[in-house]
């Protein structure tokens, strides 16, 4: 018995491994089928995505909650050891801010009332949506998050999205209960925006790194280091003047922009809705528009 | 009955190990640990796992539980379809056809073969996104989840090993 076994053994063997060797040929081809999906129809892709995001969510928020409060008590320890400093330069910093609410509450009424006289047309107003990031990056080449905000609580794809100090990124797919927020810096992301001081226009590339660049800029160029660069509002994605980042190079042609978030340490973010869409429809209808001229 | 039912139930949480470990592995690397000078870890412990079972038993990651694997690591990355399922099915058809060289090595010869193996993954990944995308990417984040994930190692191959001789028989 064990002979027959083992000569059986002996003649299975062969077709084992080519048996082994088949399924990996055979899913292999199946992998260059979803590329060939992916680059096809990539709503397909999308609308999957998004239904693994909806499924993945709750699990994700569930576990990033422990980290964040174990990442907010190695913060407050770090803290705690440059109290005394950080004290001081946020009272000087305080100070210097009080300053620049007086100025801007003054122009705020001067450019009421220069609009006023102008008859300026006001821009659409935006919304707000605040979610949790539950998703960090999955990839090595992938720069996105996973925030808790889906189309059952108004987020929609293309909406910037900010937090405090400026534009982080835009969504790219929506699910039911969860959305994934492309940023910046991935290498997918272009985005127009400003030079703040010269109101030079360009588009930002993300390029997977930290530093983002600054493209299509005119060629007898101005920026230097220290400009800002805000969101111009062109394409009618992103509302305009949302803070991005500022130019930390500026040689041999390349203009490197660092952004102000530090999007690794971000909790929550905002999703602005920015009804620019619902204003352009008339536009495109041909209608003649109403009211004094 | 009952007893060859809860035989049978034993048997198949045993097999389903490896792939619960390396599903869970792909979770750790998608939750936003937001720790102080934690590079993106992405898929560099899942490597770990896909590379562990192929040298050490393939039939309990069988190809087409890395496949899955792959799959979910796409969908739930934001990245391409497809890119990750590629990437983990050419590390461990590499390692499988070079496996006999790792039975009776040393731990660090396999450590070290993990190393290379783990950066010609990176590698692929780059060139893949690169072609698709039309535009090179940062190497950085990369190689920092790359040398966290070649760091982790040592230890999760020890767990590994203790959940084999516990569990796989």
């Amino acid at each position: 018995m064990k002979q027959r076994v083992g000569s059986l053994a002996w003649f299975i063997a062969p077709f084992r491994a080519w048996n082994q060797r088949m399924t990996l040929v055979l899913l292999g081809a199946a992998a260059i089928g979803l590329l060939t999906i992916e680059k096809t129809s990539p709503e397909l892709a999308e609308r999957a995505r998004g239904a693994a995001a909806d499924v993945m969510a709750p699990i994700l928020d569930l576990l990033s909650r422990p980290s964040a409060s174990a990442a907010q008590a190695i913060d407050s320890v770090r803290e705690l050891g440059r109290l005394r400093e950080e004290n001081a330069r946020l009272k000087a910093e305080q100070a210097r801010l009080l300053q620049w609410q007086t100025v801007a509450r003054r122009l705020d009424q001067e450019n009421q009332g220069l609009r006023d006289l102008l008859k300026l047309v006001p821009d659409p107003k935006a919304r707000f949506l605040t979610a949790r990031v539950v998703g960090g990056s999955g990839g090595a080449f992938v720069r996105s998050i996973l925030v808790a905000a889906g189309s059952r609580d108004g987020a929609r794809k293309n909406q910037a999205v900010i937090t405090g100090e400026g534009l982080i990124g835009r969504v790219s797919e929506v699910g039911e209960r969860a959305a994934r927020v492309l940023l910046l810096s991935d290498i997918n992301s272009h985005v127009p925006v400003f030079v703040e001081r010269t109101r030079e226009r360009a588009v930002l590339f993300g390029d997977n790194s930290t530093r983002m660049e600054l493209r299509y800029l005119p060629s007898d160029i101005t920026a230097r280091v220290g400009d800002r660069i805000v969101t111009s509002g062109h394409g009618g994605t992103f509302p305009p003047g949302l803070p991005v980042g500022v130019i930390t190079a500026a040689e041999n042609g390349r203009v490197e922009v660092q952004p102000f978030v530090d999007w690794e340490q971000v909790e929550y973010v905002r999703l602005v809705d920015y009804e620019l869409s619902g204003l352009l429809l008339p536009l495109a209808g041909q209608e003649q528009p109403k009211g004094p001229r | 009955m009952t007893h060859v039912f809860w035989q049978r139930l034993d048997l198949i949480a045993r097999n389903v190990t490896p792939f619960a470990f390396t599903v869970l592995l792909l979770i750790v690397g998608l939750v936003p640990w937001r720790l102080p000078y934690l590079p993106p870890i992405g898929i560099s412990l899942v490597l770990v796992s896909v590379y562990y079972w192929a040298v050490h038993r393939p039939s309990a990651l069988p190809a087409p539980a890395v496949f899955i694997v792959g799959l979910l690591a796409d969908l739930l990355s934001g990245g391409l379809l497809g890119i990750n399922v590629l990437v983990l099915l050419a590390v461990y058809a590499g390692t499988v056809a070079f496996r006999r060289w790792f039975i009776g090595a040393a731990f660090a010869v396999v450590w070290w073969s993990f190393a290379i193996a783990s950066s010609l993954a990176l590698m692929l990944a780059w060139a893949m996104t690169w072609f698709l995308a039309g535009a090179a990417a940062d190497f950085a984040p990369g190689i920092s989840g790359t040398l966290f994930g070649i760091a982790a190692y040592p230890l999760l191959a020890t767990f590994f090993a203790r959940a084999q001789r516990t569990l796989l028989r």
